[in-house]
This record gives C-alpha cells, sequence and structure tokens, in this order.
C-alpha cells in the first residue's frame, strides 16, 4: 500500500537503511519529510533521535501535535535518543486537544528539558501556528540555541485545510526554518494521502524517507 | 522539439486572462464567493460523465458537454473549473483547452483521459493530468483543489501545473526516456526556478513580524 503511494516519487529508493541508523545517515540534513502512518510512533522515535543527535549543544526542540494529545507525545517519547539532551522542549497543540487531555500538567522526559505547552485554537488556524513557531525560532536564535521543528502531522492538517493553504504555510515556514538555521523534520501518513499529493510535498524537501516494515527507513532523495 | 523556453508558454498564457495575484485575491471576495462553483464536464462517455456529475457535491452547479464543440459553446467566464476528456469526436480536449487558453478565461482545467501522456503534454495549458480510470475521491479531490487554486498566486498555479507534468510523465515513461528529453531536464529546472521565485518572495530578515509572514493564509 504505502510503496503504490510513492510508485511516482523517482525509481527505487536509493538506499535503505535501518532504524538506529538515522541519525548518523540524515543528522546534517534538512528539511525532511518522513512517511509513516500517524498510528505508528516510528516518526516521532526518528526525530527525536535526530534531534538529539545534531552536533551541537543541546538543541532546542518544538514539536506540533495536532494528532495527539501533548500527554500521548510525551507518552510515545523514546527511552533511549541520541546522545545529547534538549535545552528546551515547547509542545503546541490545539486548544481542543488539551482540554481533552486527561492530564493536565504532563512530567517531561529528561532528556527533554523545561517543558512548555503553546496552544492554537484548533489545526485550522495556520496563521496563529505559524506566528507561535516563528516567535520561538527567533527568540532562542537570540539566545544562539539551534532549534528542531517537528510536524506531526502534515496530514492533520488536510482534515481542516485545504492543500495549496498547507502548501503555502509550509513553504513560509521552511523559508523561516532556514533564515534561524532550524531543522525541520515533517511527517505526513502516506496511507492517507494519494501519491501525487504526497510528490508536492515532497518536493519541496532534501529528504524523503519511509517508514518499512522490519525497522527500516526508505530513503528517497 | 527543441528545449527552448516554448514548453512553457502555458505560463504567460495564463497570464493573459489572469489577473495579477492581488487582482486575483480580490476577484475572490464576497460577491463571488456567494456563487455557486460552476464545474464543466466534456466526455464522450454519457455513463463517465453521469457518474463524474454524480460523484460531485450538490453545492456545484454543473454543465455537461459530450463532444469538444458543445463544451465550447457552453464555455463563459463563469467556468471556475473544467474537466476535458482528451479524445472527444468533433472538437478534442486539447483544441477545447487551447480554445479557453486564447479567450483567456480564468478557469483551471483538469484532463481526465485515457491517454497515456508523452512529452506533448508540456505545451499544453492544463492545471492537472489524470489517467482514467478516475476514482471518485480523486474526482472531487482535484476538483476541490482546482476550486482552492482559484484564489492564490498565479505562480502557485504554475508549480502545481508544472509539477502535475512532472508526476505525470513520471508516471508513464522509463528514467531512460525522461533523462534522455531536453524538456524533462527543462521541466525540472523550472520547478526550481519557482521554488527559488517562492524564496525570493520571502523577507531576508530576522525581526519581520511573524505574524504578517502567515496573514494572507488567512481564509479568504
Amino acid at each position: 500500500m504505502i510503496l503504490d503511494t510513492l510508485s511516482t516519487l523517482r525509481s527505487d529508493p536509493e538506499t535503505t537503511i535501518p532504524t538506529e541508523r538515522v541519525p548518523s545517515e540524515l543528522t546534517e540534513v534538512s528539511p525532511i519529510l518522513f512517511l509513516s502512518p500517524t498510528s505508528e510512533t516510528a516518526a516521532e522515535e526518528a526525530s527525536l533521535a535526530l534531534a538529539t543527535t545534531i552536533s551541537v549543544d543541546q538543541p532546542n526542540l518544538l514539536a506540533v501535535t495536532f494528532s495527539h494529545t501533548p500527554d500521548q507525545y510525551l507518552e510515545r517519547w523514546p527511552t533511549h535518543v541520541g546522545p545529547h539532551e534538549l535545552a528546551k522542549t515547547v509542545i503546541v497543540t490545539a486548544e481542543d486537544s488539551v482540554r481533552s487531555a486527561a492530564t493536565p500538567d504532563p512530567s517531561p522526559p529528561m532528556t527533554a528539558g523545561p517543558l512548555r505547552i503553546e496552544t492554537v485554537p484548533n489545526a485550522s488556524t495556520i496563521v496563529d501556528l505559524g506566528t507561535v513557531i516563528t516567535e520561538y525560532l527567533a527568540d532562542w536564535a537570540d539566545h544562539s540555541n539551534h532549534s528542531i521543528i517537528c510536524l506531526h502531522s502534515l496530514t492533520e492538517l488536510f482534515h481542516h485545510i485545504k492543500e495549496p493553504r498547507i502548501f503555502r504555510f509550509l513553504h513560509t515556514l521552511l523559508g523561516r526554518a532556514d533564515r534561524f538555521d532550524a531543522k525541520t523534520y515533517v511527517q505526513m501518513d502516506p496511507t492517507v494521502h494519494d501519491a501525487a499529493t504526497v510528490e508536492r510535498f515532497a518536493d519541496m524537501m532534501d529528504a524523503v524517507i519511509e517508514h518499512e516494515e522490519h525497522s527500516q527507513w526508505s530513503v528517497y532523495k | 522539439m527543441t528545449p527552448s523556453p516554448a514548453p512553457f508558454k502555458m505560463n504567460t498564457s495564463h497570464g493573459t486572462g489572469t489577473p495579477s495575484p492581488e487582482n486575483d485575491q480580490r476577484d475572490t471576495t464576497q460577491s463571488e464567493a456567494d456563487e455557486q462553483p460552476v464545474i464543466l464536464i466534456a466526455d464522450d462517455q454519457p455513463d463517465l460523465v453521469d457518474l463524474y456529475t454524480a460523484s460531485l457535491p450538490d453545492d456545484y452547479e454543473l454543465r455537461t458537454a459530450e463532444n469538444g464543440q458543445e463544451a465550447v459553446e457552453l464555455f463563459d467566464e463563469r467556468v471556475d473549473v473544467a474537466l476535458l476528456d482528451r479524445n472527444m469526436p468533433k472538437m478534442n480536449g486539447d483544441a477545447v483547452l487551447e480554445h479557453i487558453r486564447a479567450e483567456g478565461y480564468r478557469c483551471r482545467v483538469a484532463m481526465l483521459t485515457g491517454v497515456e501522456p508523452d512529452f506533448d503534454i508540456l505545451d499544453m495549458g492544463f492545471d492537472e493530468y489524470l489517467v482514467k480510470p478516475i476514482s471518485i475521491p480523486d474526482l472531487r479531490d482535484v476538483v476541490d483543489r482546482l476550486l482552492t487554486l482559484r484564489k492564490y498566486d498565479q505562480d502557485i498555479q504554475q508549480y502545481y501545473a508544472f509539477l502535475s507534468k512532472r508526476i505525470a510523465l513520471e508516471d508513464s515513461k522509463s528514467d531512460h526516456e525522461l533523462e534522455s528529453d531536453p524538456q524533462y531536464s527543462e521541466l525540472r529546472e523550472t520547478l526550481a526556478q519557482l521554488r527559488d521565485s517562492f524564496d525570493a518572495k520571502q523577507p531576508d530578515l530576522d525581526d519581520v513580524d511573524p505574524k504578517a509572514l502567515f496573514d494572507d493564509l488567512q481564509e479568504t
């Protein structure tokens, strides 16, 4: 199913790498599109492994999660990440996700550093979302911290917003990330979108990696 | 065909009928938003026309034609999206498309066709190219996407149109065929230039108002 979805991506994957080698192979690459079902944790684990392996001291992480509540996102936080702890973690989510959360004050994992939760009204308010992310990027750049943005997932935005607006949003966001030297990891669920939709967003990325069975990632560009 | 700018003249022909980006935004404000979207479907297979019309939302105004000549007769400036078969009697879909662009209509066009794409599609002014059979969800998606694209800048429309051509060709051609055709290289180069032009529009400043960057994404 997933491979069928990717049929229009040029030819076969350039390489296939096991999960544990993702950090060493892709640490310097950004932006990356992770193709992985929202129900699986592979993209979140790989993003965090990359974020905590990047060879700068204690980067800050800004994770956008509309697919899960902050609690659920933290529960999915892997036990083992890369060698570096994060300086700070910010989770951006929708207000309705926070209201539905069972625990109002989630405990961050040790590797996350101090945790802050930001909310936007809902996933359709991409002006608010873009503003929040950009403000953090600017603030962190002022304090010489490198930034990592993880967007879990682009697919969720499709439930609320029409594709060309998402396209424009992501393009603007990637432009800002580039300006502030931040690394950006974006997840899409390839079981939900047609091949052409995946391709339109893949075209903006420096790498596209798809999660396969047996803990492997296929790297497409 | 030589790898000249000619394959990409579709861009400039859009410019003839399409207002500037600012106008594009202004043209899709209240009065237009109140009107039903108008979709024209042209296909010489009546069962397919019936399927398409039954599958699209009730709040669209649908016009149907069984050949290209009928399609041209039904066309006016109110048509938002045209779905054109390529092989039709009296006047084929390619000729209907040429007519639409020559007249400067602003509508977005999807070719819904059984014809596998060849490099000649690079000369054509469509926005999407879908090879039959086309699923109902894909049909709805393409109409919805094209209606939304009408509200956006010309460069985004162009980018989507070129990307659609690239995807269509990559679906039907071998790697060798693609790599040996200079027009395909030029297509990729054009896409890269469009991406660069998006980047050039972004402010190269750290202290720009973050909200202002995203403000034009407000729902109109």
